[in-house]
């Protein structure tokens, strides 16, 4: 009895504490305590780097729902047009889709380190084939070899820089694919890992992009003989895939790579797209040029898309008009048949490709040269063996017949 | 002598029915408890705003009321909070006093001055504690039970 009139007493007074350390508290206090708590955990998920954050804010989130439990009816009123329940909710949905992002990171940090890795054995293995290429050049350059040897060395060299082109088609499509699906949040989180050196600057992607863009330049500063029209075609096209992927992905590895030198890293790779792309340029349409002049097309002068399409355009028409106003066409067949080859096997089947990708001629220009390309054919068709067999056999048959029918009337006039 | 009771009949129902429609319409039980007081500053010219209830009022006649000087605003925060009959209960830190103010057309009238410290109140607030408000001065820790008439309860000091 005596036992359990302490255990009253005692009750009593933590029921009258607890009751005066309540009492002395205004309900505004409640709202603001519970809205600073409220902001903390939220600036908490904003700030979250990694998914244990996450977890912890989780944690702190169930604590404040916990805390406030006896004052949700008041919170209801006080947070309107919020309520108790929907902003514990709405935090415990910010923290999911803040972990769902962070594990999107993770992921991507995880990729990207993967490709890291894989963009440093690109490097090397661009370097070998950089290597491989200037010392068949040399080779070229100081041959004193016969021409058949000289002409395997010659053969041996495009091969090479072909590869190591086509090695470079294959990094940028990579480099596009990864980098272009980044968030800012997830760019931001690999800036931050890539500031704490975890990638070296000599292996970043910027570097390797500063290396291709700067080994091609050489390359056709070398301007050499060696070199054809389909490699200056392939040059032109890869220094427009460069330029676009780093149009596109360029703010996100400089943000990512950049580290205390973004700006000087942007200025310096945009500078040499630049002049990547004057000398690309210039050797292409040169070189193609030159091409369709051995070929016997004389085309007005070009030095872009729209005048090279301009260019063909009106060969094409102006020889349509001559075949049409031709009667022996001939010649004009065979000026026909020897573009329409050339169209065909070499434009449209070898360098589709690198036309297309280098945005030399569109699918649409390529479609309508096609179709006056036809309308030449149909102008300049001589006319066949057999029809003037026919032609002449029809003459003599007409002749015969003349003449029987004036022999038969003078008959019958004697 | 015939007596005509129908037309006074007819006339009886339709005064009644004319009495009965002009009545004011009203509705009844009505609570304007505000859950949870207001905590307003006031601008340079002493006006505060609530833009959650949409009130706005000047706090300088309060003030004058207080300290006889309405020159400058002096009040930090206003505290207020309604209570279910409506009426609006109004203090501030430096304030002995809570008002009880009856809105009226573009105004409010004084209904009843509560003293509550010779002092002055240093940290009020006000709790919703239906049917009563409640008065805390956070740094004395005591508490009023108020209504529209006074203090409903001795003031208790917490410790």
């Amino acid at each position: 009895m005596r036992v359990s009139l302490q255990y009253i007493f005692i009750t009593f007074i933590a029921l009258f504490v607890v009751t005066s350390t309540t009492a002395q508290q205004s309900d505004f206090e409640i709202k603001q305590e519970f809205e600073n708590r409220y902001a903390s955990i939220d600036s908490s998920i904003t700030n979250a780097d990694n998914i244990r954050k996450i977890d912890s804010v989780l944690l702190e989130i169930d604590k404040l729902a916990l805390d406030f439990m006896n004052n949700a009816s008041l919170l209801d009123d006080a947070l309107y047009p919020k309520s108790y329940s929907t902003a514990i909710a709405e935090l415990k949905e910010n923290s999911r889709n803040a972990e769902h992002k962070l594990l999107i990171i993770e992921n991507q940090a995880e990729r990207l380190s993967i490709l890291s890795n894989e963009v440093s054995q690109y490097k090397s293995e661009i370097g070998s084939l950089v290597k491989r290429s200037d010392s068949l050049r040399l080779a070229i350059a100081n041959s004193q070899d016969s021409e058949r040897k000289l002409s395997n060395l010659v053969a041996d060299y495009r091969k090479s820089v072909e590869q190591r082109d086509e090695f470079i088609f294959d990094i940028v499509d990579t480099l596009f694919v990864t980098y272009k699906a980044l968030n800012p949040n997830a760019v931001r989180e690999l800036a931050r890992q890539g500031n704490k050196g975890s990638i070296s600057d000599n292996e970043s992607p910027l570097a390797v992009i500063s290396s291709i863009i700067n080994q091609n330049i050489e390359t056709l500063q070398v301007n050499d003989e060696s070199l054809t029209t389909d490699d200056y075609l392939r040059m032109y096209a890869l220094q427009k895939k460069v330029s676009n992927v780093w149009n596109q992905v360029g703010d996100n590895l400089v943000n990512i790579y950049g580290g205390s030198k973004k700006e000087a890293w942007k200025q310096d790779i945009t500078a040499d797209l630049d002049k990547w792309r004057a000398s690309s340029s210039y050797a292409m349409w040169t070189s193609l040029g030159d091409y369709m002049e051995h070929q016997n097309v004389s085309l007005a002068a070009f030095d872009n898309n729209n005048s090279f399409f301009a260019a063909l355009d009106s060969f094409v028409v102006s020889a349509t008009k001559e075949s049409g106003d031709t009667i022996l066409k001939n010649d004009s067949y065979k000026e026909f048949k020897s573009f329409k080859e050339m169209w065909s096997a070499k434009i449209k089947n070898d360098w589709n490709k690198y036309l297309i990708e280098g945005d030399v001629l569109t699918i649409p220009q390529m479609a309508s040269i096609d179709s006056k390309l036809n309308d030449w054919g149909d102008e300049s068709r001589p006319i066949s063996t057999g029809f003037l067999i026919l032609l002449g056999f029809s003459l003599i048959v007409l002749t015969l017949l003349i003449i029987t029918i004036i022999w038969r009337r003078t008959g019958v006039k004697e | 002598m015939r007596v005509h009771i129908r037309p006074y009949f007819i006339i009886l129902a339709l005064t009644l029915f004319v009495s009965s429609a002009c009545k004011t319409f009203e509705v009844k039980n009505v609570n304007y408890g505000q859950q949870i007081e207001s905590v307003l500053s006031p601008n340079a010219k002493g006006e505060v705003h609530d833009s959650r209830y949409s009130l706005s009022f000047n706090i300088l006649p309060f003030q004058y009321q207080e300290t006889q000087d309405s020159s400058a605003v002096s009040v930090r925060e206003v505290r207020l909070i309604r209570n279910n009959a409506g009426l609006y209960f109004i203090t501030a830190d430096g304030f002995s006093n809570v008002y009880v103010m009856e809105p009226i057309n573009n105004g409010l009238k004084l209904k009843k001055k509560i003293q509550v410290s010779d002092q002055g109140l240093i940290a009020p607030a006000f709790n919703m504690r239906n049917p009563y408000i409640e008065l805390v001065d956070k740094e004395t820790a005591q508490t009023f039970t108020l209504n529209e008439n006074g203090i409903h309860k001795k003031p208790e000091v917490k410790s």
